[in-house]
């Protein structure tokens, strides 16, 4: 063992470590920020899951008339999501809007990054209306935004 | 004067010429290739782990997003299938709806547009729809959707039924009914 064998041990040593804690690091990074995605997705799916039993709680207790048509049963949908659902956990973002046939409910839920849902609810599909076909609104409410205070 | 261990004895040779001594080789180096590499293996293999981690949950939110497109495909098709001809469709099972169009005073162009939609950039089709009885005893029916893309995604629907409300024989729908994702073949 003489000197240049030792620095040349050292420094592959040292380059080795500050590579692997690099990417040690990095890849702890991606793992916490799968995890917290991870839980947003759980955490819309939550959300989507809790919106069709609670129009139909809603509409069991005080269902709008049908005869007034999908429109106002729409906004009445609307209504009732914008009260009923879960509460929003930290940093995700709720729109509740009337879709622009004016006769859907657009339940539109995003976290940070590209993680973003949307489904739309018909009245109709809920025995609220549809039995005459209504006309059409010409064009959407303003959306009704929700916004948790932390972010994600 | 090198020596071996062997099981039985030891051999002992002179070193040849151009070979370095064991005890002057030294160990430092070998040492620290060894570590080198255990040390670039083991965060090799947490980055491959949060590849994998990250590669599972976009395929979820991707599977999600496409329950959410035939989701809204099914209160779409639902919705029309309400509203169109007093729900007259929604008694008969699929293969027969071509029949029951007259019937149900429905125009070919309607019951062609019944069976086919879009939500957002996303189009679809109805590929079945079956009652599980005849006419208003029917108290439920199955509706399966395709989606017309690269991967023609289907899933299944329950659509919930009970006579209509405004005393007119015919079925009305009070719930739909997810019943998941039912590949993706044609």
């Amino acid at each position: 063992m003489n000197l240049a064998e030792v620095i040349v041990a050292a420094t592959l040593l040292l380059s080795a470590s500050s590579g692997a804690a690099q990417m040690g690091a990095a890849s702890a990074a991606a793992l916490q920020r799968s995890r917290v995605q991870a839980a947003a997705v759980e955490q819309i799916e939550a959300q989507f899951l809790a919106s069709a039993p609670l129009i139909a709680a809603a509409a069991a207790q005080h269902a709008p008339d049908p005869g007034a048509g999908c429109a106002a049963a729409a906004q009445w949908m609307q209504q009732q999501l914008q009260g009923g659902l879960p509460p929003l956990p930290a940093g995700l973002q709720r729109q509740l809007s009337i879709a622009a046939s004016g006769e859907q409910v657009q339940l539109l839920i995003a976290a940070s990054g590209s993680l973003r849902r949307t489904r739309l609810l018909h009245p109709a599909a809920f025995g609220l209306c549809g039995l005459a076909a209504a006309p059409a609104r010409a064009e959407s409410d303003e959306p009704i935004e929700e916004a948790s205070d932390a972010t994600l | 004067m090198v020596c071996r261990a062997s099981s039985w004895f030891r051999r002992c040779s002179a070193p040849r010429p151009g070979h370095v001594r064991a005890a002057e080789r030294g160990f430092a180096l070998p040492i620290a290739v060894a570590g080198a590499l255990v040390l670039l293996l083991g965060s090799s293999s947490l980055q491959l782990l949060s590849l994998q981690n990250r590669a599972q949950l976009h395929r979820v939110v991707q599977r999600q997003q496409i329950e959410d497109l035939l989701a809204s495909a099914a209160q779409q098709t639902a919705a029309a299938l309400q509203q169109t001809g007093g729900g007259c469709l929604l008694a008969k099972a699929h293969d027969a709806w071509a029949h029951a169009a007259a019937e149900c005073a429905i125009e070919p162009q309607v019951l062609k547009d019944l069976q086919q939609g879009q939500v957002g950039s996303s189009r679809y089709r109805l590929t079945a729809y079956q009652p599980d009885g005849h006419g208003i005893e029917a108290s439920s029916a199955q509706l399966e959707l395709q989606l017309l893309a690269e991967r023609p995604w289907r899933a299944a629907y329950r659509l919930a039924l009970v006579p209509s409300s405004d005393g007119q024989a015919a079925l009305q729908i009070t719930a739909v009914q997810e019943q998941g994702l039912r590949g993706a073949g044609a």
